[in-house]
């Protein structure tokens, strides 16, 4: 028989989404860790020291346990019956793939010189042109499925993210200007734009998760 | 927003999942619109009145 209480703990499953939202960031990490250290091996050729094996060694545990929290908390993303809504997750998990593969892909490239990865997050360190050429692939594909997917969501998550982009809007707007105001007074450096756009999509995630998960 | 929707999916023995296929959308918005939390636009609420079999002054109620 069914409950209709059964399912009526909307934090149960926001905590599981975020669960699942932070094991993703370790796992895209980790892969992207041993994809950088693939690729560095195959272009020196030849033997390794012991800590890059225990190095390659812990990563390939992070993606796995990672991979692990996924599946265990697997239940929040299956797919719904609903047409709209099973269209709608499957774009999602689509440019999830296609993040992920671009990073892979990235990494193998070496397309962040000598700081991996972590040269995406910074805003002035060179990178090479063959990775450009894969990341804006990758942004050109995955915002044209996110336009689609943005099209099929329900009323109530197009209110969240609305709700969310409001949010964003104005801490970017008292942000940018209050930093700029800030930085001509003498009383602040010159306003960093990579760090403003960064506190205004996390802004964004948050706005929309108290939305949609309170 | 006061609504019965909780009521009359109780009375079909629907979970909220079942209902948010029926209206084909998010088990979260049947859940946000029960609570009170999230007011169904229009159309949706037709959808809803419709899925019950009744007006949609009987369902809704915009006077606490």
């Amino acid at each position: 028989m069914t409950s209709p209480e059964r399912d009526e703990r909307p934090m149960s499953g926001a905590v599981r989404l975020l669960v699942i939202v932070a094991a993703a960031l370790v796992a895209i990490f980790a892969i992207g860790v041993i994809a950088g250290m693939i690729g560095a091996a195959m272009n020196d050729g030849g033997a390794h020291s012991a800590i890059f094996y225990l190095i390659l060694l812990a990563a390939v545990a992070l993606a796995a346990g990672a991979i692990w929290l996924i599946v265990r908390n697997r239940a929040v993303m299956d797919l719904p019956v609903s047409p709209r809504m099973r269209k709608s997750r499957m774009l999602l998990y689509s440019c999830g793939v296609i993040g992920i593969a671009g990073g892979m892909a990235f990494a193998l490239v070496g397309g962040g010189g000598e700081m991996g990865a972590w040269a995406l997050f910074s805003a002035n360190e060179p990178i090479s042109p063959t990775a450009v050429l894969i990341l804006l692939s990758v942004l050109i594909l995955a915002t044209a499925l996110s336009i689609r997917w943005h099209m099929l969501l329900d009323e109530h998550e197009r209110a969240a993210y609305d709700f969310g982009a409001v949010v964003s809007i104005y801490i970017y707007f008292v942000l940018s200007i209050g930093w700029w105001l800030l930085a001509r007074g003498g009383f602040a450096p010159a306003p960093d734009g990579h760090l403003i756009f960064w506190v205004v999509m996390i802004t964004w995630l948050i706005g929309w998760l108290i939305r949609r998960y309170r | 927003m006061n609504n019965r929707l909780k009521v009359l999916r109780a009375e079909r023995d629907w979970s909220q999942a079942e209902l948010a296929v029926r209206l084909d959308v998010s088990r979260q918005a049947v859940n946000a619109i029960e609570t009170g939390k999230h007011d169904p636009s229009l159309p949706l609420a037709f959808r809803i009145a419709r899925l019950f079999g009744m007006p949609i002054e009987e369902i809704f109620d915009d006077q606490s």
